[in-house]
């Protein structure tokens, strides 16, 4: 265990050279990394950490030994799940951040200090987890909404309170001796009143014993109450600012005022809601509480800061650059669009943001198309909502995803990432994006004629110089410049984008270049949002979609039969046995095989002279730090792919540039991932799957998915496996 | 011996090399020892001289099995397909006179006796050899030499009785009551048959170890089954079988009883 010396001694030297340099964020953001040595929960043998906590519980005098030894069991498998799971960050500026805060906090109980593992945790959702093993986990997206570091400090020390009184175990007994009592009469509602009034009151101890813990630093007492105000408008962006249309609009396009909503519903609140049924109290009692305590106190001399106020605002905004990319992963593009906007305001020539609402506005022109799906298995099932269901200022942007039909936004974003692209030329997905908007564009039902319409006064003070047709055609320009001019002659035209791209269509060689052209146009007219009959390409998108995927075979057979693959990443194979009897996973024998299944998997691939690199999480040393974040890159990937989407058309959109930094790296565009299911107990079920996706045309290029009605054998688990490596190298 | 016995070292040889085949983790061969077993219903009969369970007769009652001994060589050939070849081994005895009925006619037409018909005592000894070529097709999902299998194949039965003829006299009974007793002529005492049949049936591959395969399962001999079936008159085979050609009938008869329905179960070796 580290002592708080050493630890800071190293947070020192990693600061000084240069590793943990302040990222300049007005130009452009490096997403959080994973940094340093891995901790030792990546390189123990979780068997062996259950077994001897196991051990310490029997040699204790205690009454509920079974049921601790099982949350032993759980809680160890949980946390080495959290901790490997790619989403949390450790020794990066946030983690790092949060250790200093804990030293403040408990700079006279270093025994304390030294039991605590504080990571920050890639996630949207405002909260924080406390173990009791001393892991403490806070979620980017409540870092992005604290106001002060004080306020920061309190809800770290509510957390280290969990641990000190252990409350999470607690909480595990507890809650098993109400599901088990079956003979007290009581219905499941009744249960589960009890079981929330039982965690109310951990909350509530937390609360004060965290201020206790709070009230030794000399931190300012209003910020702990003020916390609470954090907690209750979690549910809003982290900060609320008027989306300006202007903030899309160029000299040459004007968004109509019908777009814009003006007046913005206002903030509900909900601090006196009903939390008899919530496992925490609500934000206004809490608060009282708080503030019966602070009320005979002297606050004098007590400050928000005591790190620093700038590292926290940095820190602060690494945690939002951050959310811009959490809702990018979850495909929640107004959200995604908002957060990069109000950064945008702070830092308006960050290529980064400008990246994250291109990916927005190119994502929604997908999702009008169809083509960016949430199903009723997502998280967002119902797709972008209607802005009557959000609260304040966000409702101007789904007022206007809403509002504007689908060419219109297509068109107002090929305009956006076009001038993104020409404004950071470097930018690899900017310019991939720009590419790919020129295939959508085509879509749309105007032709490049329709966009080069102009009326006479303009085309005569700002662009158009010839006042008469270029008789011989020689290129596209002259055909612009002819068109144009017949236009001009016929002032027909009167839609409000029908100048957006005026000034590049005279300008800039390569937008009109890689503009199509009207005779390429193909466009098949249909009723409703004007959009044709959209065929991706698949050389030049940004993101390889494929709108309808022509399945061969019957369900189970490989999408295709004859590829041939020699190298692959294999992302972390998994083994999930479930008990029926206990309803389940049966987390001991699960790792054993899930072990045994790596070894089979590197064994066969091996022999058949199989390339194989892996990236799994359980396999790494303390020095594999850049694996683990490759192993990030890809899960997120993965996440938005599969997400709610059993098709496995999704489109992945938000980490594509670094997936492809992954796919140079390693030699291969291939993912191959194994898993199985198997049940025990009763019914004797196995499912196995193996799968590749090709990370270059986003494409799942292999699949073998089978349901036995057997155990899962040795022999069962080795012949399909075998199968899978052999039909990746035969075909089928 | 030598040319097949080089040609298989090739095989074995260009088998193992080859990257990436067939079979359970590249490997595609099998050998082993199989045990056949049946109950012994009708045309089982042996006295309970050669079959498990005492006195084993399902005929009469009691609980009794047939047995047979395999040894097999088996080839992956594709992810689905093996395919095998076998030779099955049996030993057993015939005891014709409870379950056979003579017609004790000569060979120009005329009855022994009158028109009585009657019984032979004594024993066959039957020793069979089945020489098969067959192929096992592994269901979907299942990749040989794994899972469940339909097996079919062509198979030659050889059989080779022998008899002691001073110990098979006729007893005959004349409509009129009158019992006599002779040695008709059933030809040689050491007589040999050969018959066709088809394999066909279903079974499950395990491997253990990566190393040893278990295979289990039931398997008919089509033509075995068939004729049972068409020939069985009311618990009694019927025939009016000549002298010259009652051995030939009855060893095929116990032959079939053997092999027209079988479980088995083999143990292996992957190779």
């Amino acid at each position: 265990m580290q002592s708080i010396s050493s630890r800071a001694f190293i947070s020192a030297m990693m600061v000084a050279s240069g590793l943990f340099a302040q990222q300049n964020l007005s130009e452009n953001y490096v997403p959080l990394k994973s940094q340093g040595t891995l901790p030792e929960v990546f390189t123990q043998d979780i068997k062996k950490v259950v077994k001897q906590d196991i051990t310490d519980l029997n040699k204790s005098k205690d009454n509920d030994k079974n049921l601790k030894s099982t949350y032993f069991t759980e809680a160890n498998y949980e946390i080495e799940k959290i901790v490997k799971s790619g989403n949390t960050l450790i020794n990066d500026e946030v983690s790092l951040y949060l250790n200093r805060l804990a030293d403040v906090l408990l700079k006279n109980n270093p025994t304390l200090r030294n039991e605590l593992h504080i990571y920050a945790l890639k996630s949207s959702v405002v909260n924080a987890y406390s173990y009791d093993k001393g892991y403490i986990f806070i979620d980017l997206g409540l870092i992005a909404q604290a106001e002060t570091e004080a306020q920061l400090a309190y809800i770290l020390s509510h957390e280290i309170s969990h641990y000190t009184k252990k409350h999470n175990i607690q909480g595990y007994v507890k809650n098993e001796k109400i599901d088990r009592d079956h003979y007290s009469g009581k219905s499941y509602d009744d249960k589960l009143l009890e079981k929330c009034q039982y965690s109310k009151e951990f909350e509530s101890e937390a609360d004060l014993e965290g201020f206790k813990l709070f009230e030794l630093s000399n931190y300012n007492f209003t910020q702990a109450e003020k916390a609470f105000d954090v907690l209750q408008y979690a549910h809003l962006p982290f900060e609320l600012v008027e989306f300006k249309k202007s903030f899309l609009e160029t000299d040459y396009f004007k968004i109509p005022d019908a777009y814009q909503l003006k007046e913005v519903s206002s903030i509900k609140n909900n601090a006196n809601e009903d939390d008899s049924k919530s496992t925490h109290p609500n934000t206004a009692k809490r608060k009282v509480a708080i503030g019966e305590l602070i009320k005979n106190r002297n606050n004098s001399g007590r400050v928000d800061y005591i790190l620093s106020e700038k590292d926290f605002m940095y820190v602060r905004d690494l945690a939002r650059f951050e959310m811009c990319r959490l809702y990018l992963k979850n495909r929640d593009y107004p959200n995604a669009f908002y957060a990069a906007y109000i950064l945008e305001q702070k830092y308006p020539n960050n290529q980064y943001l400008a990246e994250v609402i291109s990916k927005c506005l190119y994502a929604i022109s997908l999702y009008d198309k169809g083509d960016v799906r949430y199903n009723k298995d997502s998280h967002l099932s119902d797709g972008i909502v209607g802005h009557s269901e959000i609260e304040s200022y966000p409702q101007q942007i789904y007022f206007l995803i809403n509002k504007m039909p689908a060419n219109e936004w297509t068109i107002m974003s090929l305009n956006y990432i076009y001038r993104s692209h020409k404004k950071f030329p470097n930018s690899v997905p900017l310019n991939a994006m720009a590419d790919s908007m020129f295939t959508l564009i085509k879509n749309v039902s105007w032709g490049i004629s329709d966009f080069v319409r102009t009326d006479q006064k303009k085309a005569a003070e700002t662009v158009v110089k010839k006042d008469t047709v270029v008789k011989e055609i020689k290129s596209k320009t002259d055909m612009i410049a002819n068109i144009q001019q017949e236009r001009i002659n016929n002032n027909h035209d009167t839609a409000y984008y029908k100048d957006i791209y005026l000034d590049l269509f005279m300008n800039d060689k390569e937008f009109v270049s890689k503009f199509p052209a009207a005779s390429n146009v193909e466009f098949t007219p249909s009723s409703g949002s004007g959009f044709g009959d959209y065929k991706p390409s698949r050389n030049n998108d940004y993101v390889k979609t494929e709108v309808k995927r022509k399945k061969k075979g019957k369900k189970g057979d490989n999408i295709e039969n004859n590829v041939k693959i020699e190298k692959v990443i294999l992302l972390e194979p998994f083994y999930i046995q479930i008990d029926r009897a206990a309803d389940k996973i049966d987390n001991l024998s699960s790792d054993q095989k899930q072990e045994k299944l790596i070894e089979t998997v590197k064994t066969i691939a091996e022999k058949e002279n199989f390339q194989t690199v892996a990236l799994d999480p359980g396999l790494l040393t303390s020095g594999d730090v850049d694996k683990v974040n490759d192993y990030s890159v890809l899960n997120d990937w993965f996440f938005e792919k599969f997400d709610g989407d059993r098709n496995s058309d999704g489109v992945p959109i938000f980490n594509t540039d670094q997936v492809e930094n992954l796919v140079k790296k390693y030699g291969t565009s291939y993912v191959l991932k194994i898993g199985i299911i198997s049940l025990k107990g009763g019914r004797k079920r196995t499912w196995f799957y193996s799968g590749i996706i090709d990370l270059k045309t986003n494409k799942e290029v292999f699949k073998l998915y089978e349901v036995f009605r057997e155990k899962d054998t040795r022999d069962l688990i080795n012949s399909k496996i075998y199968q899978t490596f052999f039909e990746l190298k035969h075909g089928k | 011996m030598k040319k097949t016995l080089s040609l298989l070292f090739i095989l074995l040889i260009v088998a193992n090399t080859q990257a990436q085949v067939p079979g359970y983790m590249g490997k595609r061969f099998q050998a082993g020892y199989g045990f056949y077993f049946s109950p012994a219903l009708f045309g089982s009969t042996a006295g309970g001289k050669t079959i498990i369970g005492y006195n084993g007769n399902a005929e009469s009652g009691t609980l009794a099995f047939n047995t047979i001994h395999e040894g097999f060589l088996e080839f992956t050939m594709k992810k689905k397909t093996i395919i095998g070849a076998s030779v099955r081994y049996y030993k057993t005895t015939y005891d014709n006179y409870n379950d056979l009925y003579f017609f004790p006619q000569t060979s120009n037409g005329t009855y022994y006796n009158g028109n009585g018909v009657g019984h032979i005592p004594g024993f066959f000894k039957v020793t069979g050899l089945s020489y098969s070529l067959y192929f096992k097709l592994y269901f979907r999902h299942f990749t040989a030499p794994w899972g469940r299998y339909f097996i079919v194949g062509p198979t030659l039965r050889t059989m080779t009785t022998t008899y002691d003829p001073n110990s098979m006299p006729v007893q005959s009974t004349s409509y009129n009551g009158t019992t006599s007793s002779y040695y008709p002529d059933l030809g040689g005492s050491k007589q040999s048959f050969k018959s066709f049949d088809i394999i066909a049936g279903f079974g499950r591959n395990r491997v253990l170890y990566d190393k040893i395969t278990l295979d289990y399962g039931f398997n008919i001999n089509v033509f075995a089954l068939m004729s049972s079936v068409l020939e069985y008159e009311g618990g009694n085979y019927a025939s009016d079988y000549s002298a010259s050609e009652y051995v030939r009938k009855s060893t095929r008869w116990r032959s079939r009883g053997l092999n027209r329905f079988n479980a088995f179960c083999k143990i292996g070796y992957l190779f």
